[in-house]
């Protein structure tokens, strides 16, 4: 009975085996005369699904799509969902290399999954243009096939240190952040800063984490270590709790915030019960234009053809399916200019190429070097006085991550 | 003073959302024996469907997308209930526990289906942000979660003590078979709890919407509950849960105010060691600490 | 001959999968491995221990840590890491003794919360929130590079580890532990000493789960705080029960079940999380005690069926009455 059980399993797994297809993987380029293969990965599912939106990227891929294409190729884009988790992601990685045969990836949601996947990607390969997530280890240490061409942590980390410091007369800064690498990374880059450009040291950290829901011991930390600015490096949920809770217990001082998930400001007012504590409250953005501008009012209508049920969502549209166009399009810029005949080693040469190169979206253009792989080195401002989302306009430089 | 009172007042407030869930637990728990994974979600639904109710889809007013609401979370629990965790009575606990994280899992997944996973604010329901009592900065919201909380856990007590029915589900869970021949409906007895603790935990959530922004993993809060049902003495023990719940957010609120914020979330663990070294059963449970058919 | 076949099959697989379902059975072989460590506790000794995420999360650090600051080869940090967990878990047994029923259950859930925050908080040791990526293990001069060579070091281990777990359950320890857990009073008054089988099972259940971290930061490559979480010890109690409590083959079978399970929905994307919830409540509806009693269940009652239509050729109704669904209780027998 035991024997004919598992020689009952054993048959299954053969039998799957031969599903799954064969395992000799030839060497796949994802080019052929009339596509481009792009893989994708994120998490759709789970706690982290919240970065996971890639219709920015579908929609900037549709657009070139629509107008013939790359040298005379349709990019198709292939998303895998990774469900937060680096074992799945590592998974999707190795589906879309090994079974689907990828082009390049231009996936990444999360940092955790995304660091997860990286040393799959360095060995297979081939080449990774970050989606979305902002951490910059994942380009470190230096590999030729990785790039990051989004706002860093670290780069959100010293724009918010320059600019606090127009800010704080008494150059006394507290810093509010949650127990993670999210948090580590913008907390380290930005009192690296502080120090060295300014030589001003926080006057105290405090941590809430992404799930609380009372933020008081903060507040009151925060309030009794008497600063002149406060950086909310948070995403928007917690930040809201700690705006909210210092607006009510009168603390009337400059907060900046974190890129992150900021929203369109009718959200923000009822995040932070009104208008009132809005006129405090700044973030760091890598936009030319806000959600709200009317630059973006052409994508909201394809937004809402091509997923309308998405579309519907409370929120939607958020700013993060906003910065995938620009990243998308830096992706489209290199197809485009490794030419006709594509490799892989082309479209890395062609990435190094850039110069000062201007997606339209974002603020800060993109360059790349053989040596440096980080695309974004500075980041502008967004005030919200008046319920109105205004970017400030001045440009913030910061200094580009080593690798 | 004014600093340790004001941590003591916001943390009365967590905990009342605590011990909301928490009793909402020990009530599953006392009917059935089943301990309920989903109950962190039926306050993110209760959440969800209030304050969606209210602002998209429907535009109803306070009191209706209320009772929508409250009839979602009862009618979601008791469908729980009947279709998944009846058939299991017998099973060992360990899969019924796994089936209602299943439901969790369709609770969550369905909710980020519909209303996505970007966070959600709703504008408060009071104009004026905040009262002061005594030099207190207590706001208004959270005032109100105190009075509905304890005013709540007072009806509560009311009415397991002095209703018929209340008396009736006392009866279920002492002792089912003799309720059986004292002529209660125990099944239907079994739904009244589960739909009863619903309505408790979408409560949590509709009074906890307007001061953080709704998530479908908001009812990760599902941990802080079990920590409050531990130290408040077992998963059977409702006024322990109620003080668990009060006593946990206070000491999260002093544990961050006077020690480290970065320990905030670690506080809930750290106290379940610590009364559990010192009283195995939880501080005001009553023995029982060895349950056989809880695996076989 | 049949169990040869399999065996044959089982060695050859590597050579028939595609890469990345053969990075699938690399994570199933270290689930499985978890899993039968999981039964052991939960399913042989009663005792509901969710300290299994945390086990297994410092075994996966002690390893990857041990190889990156000191250069062990991992035929050193593999059961280095496994040692580790096996002390930290006796260190956890005996305090657990008090604890019976859920009060374990949630302790031991707080335990795993404090390993994941230690995890977070000491950066300097463990990289913190950022997560830890691990060299790929060497042996001599040899580079477990691919994941074929990986596939057989995880098949070996994985192996013994499983004829290791069914040998001790058949035996007396696990004969004496399934007393203890039907009834601790009948055993004690047969002079067993509970408290030593009791601290027998959480410390080879944690010797397993230090096994499968370890063989996890070898074939994953890259270790993260969670790892000693709420989801992952989620994980493998859906393997156990999914398969059985109190079967070894079981847990096997159900930790390749649920992680094919979770790549064949892969593609339902957002809707996955609801396809999961509902595949989970199905199955535990319809198979409370696990594959294998659950599908003998179905077999015999189709046997049942057949066979009383043969004797009963004018297709009168036949009152065989419902198979009874097996006692778990009786483990594998």
């Amino acid at each position: 009975m035991k024997n004919r059980a598992s020689a009952i399993g054993a048959a299954c797994l053969v039998v799957l085996a031969l599903l799954v297809g064969p395992a000799a993987a030839q060497e796949r380029t994802g080019v052929s005369d009339d596509t481009i293969l792009i893989g994708g990965f994120a998490a759709m599912s789970g706690p982290l699904s919240v970065y996971a939106n890639h219709q920015g990227a579908m929609m900037a891929y549709e657009e070139i799509n629509d107008k013939g294409g790359i040298h005379g190729r349709k990019v198709k884009y292939l998303f895998e969902d990774t469900g937060g988790e680096p074992a799945k992601a590592v998974a999707a990685v190795k589906k879309l290399v090994h079974t689907d045969g990828v082009f390049l990836i231009h996936g990444g949601g999360a940092a955790v999954e995304s660091r997860g996947v990286r040393p799959f990607v360095v060995e297979a390969k081939i080449p990774w243009v970050v989606l979305q997530a902002v951490g910059t280890d994942l380009a470190r240490p230096f590999s030729p096939y990785v790039f990051q061409p989004n706002l860093t942590q670290h780069t959100a980390g010293e724009v918010a240190a320059d600019f606090s410091m127009e800010l704080a007369k008494n150059k006394r800064i507290a810093i509010v952040r949650p127990n993670d690498e999210w948090g580590r990374e913008v907390h380290e880059a930005t009192a690296r800063r502080l120090k060295e450009k300014h030589g001003v040291e926080a006057v105290t950290v405090e941590y809430l984490e992404h799930t609380a829901t009372d933020a008081t011991a903060q507040v009151l930390k925060v309030k009794a270590a008497n600063p002149d600015v406060i950086l909310v490096f948070q995403l928007i949920k917690a930040a809201s709790l700690f705006w909210r809770t210092a607006y009510d217990h009168g603390i009337r001082l400059p907060m900046i915030g974190q890129t992150g998930a900021m929203v369109r400001a009718e959200l923000m007012r009822d995040g932070v019960g009104g208008c009132a504590p809005l006129d405090y409250i700044y973030t760091v953005t890598n936009t030319v234009h806000t959600v709200e501008h009317p630059y973006w009012a052409e994508w909201n209508e394809k937004f809402k053809k091509k997923f309308p049920l998405f579309a519907q969502q409370p929120g939607q549209p958020a700013s993060t399916w906003m910065n995938q166009i620009g990243s998308a399009r830096i992706v489209i810029e290199g197809l485009q200019r490794a030419g006709k005949d594509l490799t892989r080693e082309k479209f890395i040469a062609a990435l190094e190429s850039f110069r000062e190169f201007n997606n339209g979206v974002n603020n800060s253009p993109s360059t790349f070097s053989s040596t440096n792989h980080f695309g974004t080195a500075g980041a502008q401002v967004v005030s919200y006085k008046g319920c109105k989302m205004q970017n400030q306009g001045k440009f913030y430089p910061s200094s580009r991550p080593s690798h | 003073m004014t600093f340790f009172l004001q941590l003591v007042v916001s943390g009365l407030i967590n905990g009342c959302l605590y011990a909301l869930l928490a009793v909402g637990i020990a009530m599953i728990f006392k009917a059935t024996q089943i301990v309920n994974f989903a109950q962190g979600e039926l306050f993110m639904l209760g959440a969800y469907v209030h304050f969606l109710g209210m602002l998209t889809a429907l535009r109803l007013p306070f009191l209706p997308a209320l009772a929508l609401s409250l009839a979602a979370a009862a009618v979601t629990a008791a469908l729980a209930e009947r279709l998944v965790c009846r058939p299991l009575l017998g099973a060992p606990i360990v899969s019924v526990v796994i089936a209602t994280i299943g439901v969790s899992f369709i609770l969550k997944g369905g909710v980020r289906l519909v209303w996505g996973s970007v966070p959600l604010p709703f504008r408060p329901l009071f104009e004026t942000r905040t009262v002061m009592l005594g030099g207190l900065v207590v706001s208004t919201q959270g005032l109100v979660i105190i009075c509905t909380g304890l005013g709540l856990l007072g009806l509560l007590y009311v009415f397991f003590q002095f209703t018929k029915l209340g008396k009736m589900m006392r009866a279920t869970s002492e002792n089912r078979t003799a309720a059986v021949l004292m002529g209660i409906n125990v099944k239907r007895m079994f739904s009244l709890a589960w739909a009863l603790s619903a309505v408790l935990a979408a409560v949590g959530g509709i009074l906890i919407g307007p001061l953080v922004q709704l998530e479908p993993e908001m009812g990760i809060i599902l941990i802080a509950a079990f920590a409050a049902l531990i130290i408040g003495g077992g998963f059977g023990n409702l006024a322990g849960a109620a003080v668990g719940g009060m006593l946990l957010g206070v000491v999260e609120n002093l544990v961050s105010g006077y020690i480290s914020t970065a320990l905030q979330s670690l506080t809930p663990f750290v106290l379940i060691v610590v009364v559990l070294a010192i009283r195995p059963t939880g501080l005001f449970g009553r023995g029982e600490v060895y349950r056989s058919h809880l695996v076989s | 001959m049949l169990p040869v076949t399999g065996a044959g099959l089982v060695l050859l697989l590597p050579h028939v999968l595609a890469p990345y379902w053969l990075f699938i059975a690399n994570l199933a072989l270290i689930y499985a491995v978890a899993a039968v460590g999981l039964n052991i506790i939960l399913g042989f000794s009663g005792q509901f221990s969710l300290a299994h995420a945390a086990f297994y999360a410092l075994g996966a650090y002690t390893t990857a840590l041990l190889t990156i600051k000191l250069g062990a080869p991992f035929w050193l940090s593999l059961p280095a890491g496994a040692v580790t967990a096996t002390v930290i878990g006796a260190l956890v047994a005996i305090p657990a003794l008090r604890l019976g029923g859920l009060f374990l259950a949630m302790a031991t859930f707080a335990f795993n919360q404090t390993v994941e925050w230690i995890l977070l908080q000491w950066v300097g040791l463990t990289s913190g929130p950022d997560g830890l990526p691990v060299p790929r293990p060497a042996l001599g001069a040899f580079v477990f590079a691919s994941d074929v060579s990986l596939y057989y070091l995880a098949l070996v281990v994985a192996s013994a580890l499983i004829l290791a777990a069914s040998r001790i359950t058949r035996s007396r320890i696990g004969r004496t532990l399934i007393a203890v857990r039907d009834s601790s009073v009948a055993a004690r008054s047969l002079g067993v000493d509970v408290e030593r089988y009791r601290i027998v099972a959480f410390v080879l259940s944690a010797f397993y789960a230090g096994v499968a971290g370890g063989l996890y930061a070898n074939v994953v490559l890259f270790l993260f705080p969670a790892m000693s979480g709420l989801l992952q010890v989620t994980l493998f109690l859906l393997m156990v029960i999914i398969g059985g409590l109190g079967s070894v083959a079981g847990a096997v079978w159900g930790a390749v079940v649920l992680t094919g399970v979770s790549e064949v929905i892969r593609s339902f994307k957002a809707l996955q999380e609801v396809v999961y919830g509902v595949l989970l409540v199905l199955f535990i509806v319809f198979m409370p005690h696990g594959i294998g009693p659950g599908l003998r269940t179905a077999v015999g009652r189709l046997r049942e069926r057949v066979r009383s239509r043969g004797l009963e050729p004018w297709g009168l109704p036949v009152t065989a009455g419902k198979p009874r669904p097996e006692d778990p209780a009786d483990g594998q027998r």
